[in-house]
């Protein structure tokens, strides 16, 4: 078990994770933030506006890992 | 000193009828009369597994019990959580077939009570049987708060949910400390219960915790402001049904 830190970035406001969670491995930690941000997209988007991103920054301690981003656009298309 | 040992380890049991309705000492004794042998459950050990058939019914005694599902991927529901003076497995004695299974969350002390005393029971005691019922109704109005707090609240609001009905469970069971109260779940049990993702769940924690309406530190959480939380968590324990009125 290796401890994940999963730090959130709102359409560019920044929270980081304190705390982290412990992932078996890399591929682990890709899917738990994966999960995690179709979850919180459930909360955050119908409460934010027609335009939103949502970005979490997957690390260790050691070292920076990969990125999972989600952008969200709502555009009329009546004339 | 068998019946007097039973006898203390339902007290918590009688006072959670006790907050429901008047109970007799005589209706007290039948029940003490009714249980059978104590069993430990080491953490995270099954009690009962679905599609068990079993010819005794569960009471704890002491500790965390989590009933639960499991889906064909694996992925394990949580559907209620029990603690001291809950009778888990009532169910088990209708029902005969097992549709799900408990887990013992931390070490649990249970108390068995044979079937065949609950049938005697409900041949001859009726406002006892109807206070069995009663606690299994209590069980279904629970899940009924935890389908609509996941199905319609966000994820920390739902948390919070959570916590202040374990917080006013755990106060009519006598196993507060003033705020506090141990929570002995892992993240992947609290996970399971509230079927979030591990990182969604400790985010929730995190938020709640920023927001200054609790603190969880290992195992104990206390609740800082609860009229806040419950406010927050959109609480309201009339499910709980913690009136004392002839049932």
């Amino acid at each position: 078990m290796t401890r994940y830190f999963f730090d959130l970035d709102l359409s560019g406001e920044r929270t980081g994770d304190e705390v982290g969670t412990d992932c078996e491995n890399d591929e682990a930690a890709r899917d738990e933030a994966t999960a995690f941000i179709a979850e919180f997209a459930r909360d955050f988007l119908p409460r934010n506006g027609d335009r939103a991103s949502i970005c979490v920054d997957v690390r260790t301690s050691e070292r920076p890992l990969l990125q999972v981003r989600l952008e969200f656009a709502i555009a009329s298309t009546s004339k | 000193m068998a019946h007097l040992e039973k006898r203390r380890a339902l007290a918590a049991f009688f006072n959670r009828l006790e907050q429901r309705d008047e109970v007799s000492d005589d209706e007290k004794n039948v029940l003490v009369e009714a249980a059978g042998s104590f069993k430990l459950y080491p953490a995270r050990t099954d009690m009962v597994r679905e599609g068990d058939r079993l010819d005794v019914s569960t009471l704890i005694v002491q500790g965390w019990a989590a009933r639960y599902r499991v889906t064909r991927s694996g992925e394990r529901q949580t559907s209620c959580f029990h603690i001291a003076g809950d009778f888990i497995d009532l169910h088990a004695f209708p029902l005969k077939v097992m549709d799900h299974s408990i887990e013992a969350v931390s070490d649990c002390k249970v108390l068995e009570f044979p079937h065949r005393a609950l049938r005697e029971i409900t041949e001859r005691q009726p406002h006892l049987t109807r206070m069995l019922w009663l606690m299994t109704l209590l069980d279904g109005a629970i899940h009924r708060q935890w389908i609509t707090a996941m199905g319609r609240l966000t994820a920390a609001k739902h948390m919070a949910h959570l916590l202040c009905e374990m917080f006013v469970r755990c106060e009519v069971a006598g196993v507060t400390d003033g705020n506090s109260f141990e929570f002995p779940v892992t993240q992947q049990g609290l996970a399971d219960a509230l079927g979030l993702s591990i990182v969604h769940t400790n985010r929730c924690v995190q938020e709640l915790r920023r927001s200054g309406l609790i603190s969880w530190e290992g195992s104990r959480v206390e609740i800082l402001y609860l009229e806040e939380l419950k406010r927050f968590a959109e609480f309201d324990a009339t499910f709980l049904n913690f009136v004392r009125e002839p049932r």
